[in-house]
């Protein structure tokens, strides 16, 4: 059966500014939900700045890199009210607060909600993907 | 990103090798992967069906390199 190629492999992306947003708990990150696609993007950069997603082994959890420097400058979490949210309680929590205060702005055609009051949530995704991500060991972020 | 929509319209009219995916959390909905023009990419749109399988919107589209693992081709049924 002819397959669908992986352009670009994860060992061609750049790590460093995500490593290093992973120990400040993803602090300085945005988050945009899309609730039509029910998708959260993390993202360290603009909403503007044009990134590509790269799939993992993860389930849910993709990266989201520059395509000029290569670097990673987010994530976006598929799924995410269907199957990421009931997999973390706490998280679930902290997000159930957040809607019911969420404001919505319109960056175009793929960001919907804007949320505020984040940094608990951006504490729970961090801790959820250095666990898989394994201290920068893997770089594919490997399911726990 | 200009011409983002006729890129969106070739994924979904000439996807990849044929394919359109089942998406591993909805079952209301199906993945394209059509080649983005001149760049090492595929441009990916998720299309959302109501329950008579009548007519798909398009919920999003985006540029990615690679298929999400897990998903599996709907169509064609088999080449094996």
């Amino acid at each position: 059966m002819a397959e669908i190629e992986r352009l670009v492999e994860t060992s061609e992306l750049i790590f460093d500014l995500f490593i290093h947003l992973i120990d400040e708990g993803f602090q300085s990150a945005h988050l945009f939900y899309d609730t039509e696609f029910d998708a959260l993007m993390v993202l360290f950069v603009p909403p503007e700045v044009e990134t590509i997603v790269h799939y993992t082994s993860d389930k849910n959890i993709a990266y989201l890199y520059r395509p000029d420097t290569m670097e990673v400058v987010g994530l976006q979490v598929e799924a995410f009210r269907k199957s990421f949210l009931p997999k973390h309680a706490a998280l679930r929590a902290q997000w159930e607060l957040a809607e019911r205060t969420k404001p919505v702005s319109d960056y175009g055609d793929v960001i919907n909600m804007y949320i505020e009051r984040k940094s608990t949530i951006t504490r729970e995704i961090a801790r959820e993907v250095d666990s898989k991500f394994q201290g920068g060991r893997s770089r594919d972020l490997v399911p726990a | 990103m200009a011409g983002k929509q006729q890129i969106v319209i070739e994924a979904i009219e000439h996807p990849v090798h044929d394919f359109i995916f089942q998406d591993n959390d909805y079952e209301n909905r199906e993945n394209y992967y059509g080649y983005f023009p001149g760049r090492k990419l595929f441009m990916k749109a998720v299309a959302e069906f109501p329950e008579d399988h009548s007519e798909g919107t398009i919920i999003t589209a985006f540029p990615t390199d690679g298929l999400k693992s897990g998903e599996k081709p709907i169509w064609p049924k088999s080449r094996d």
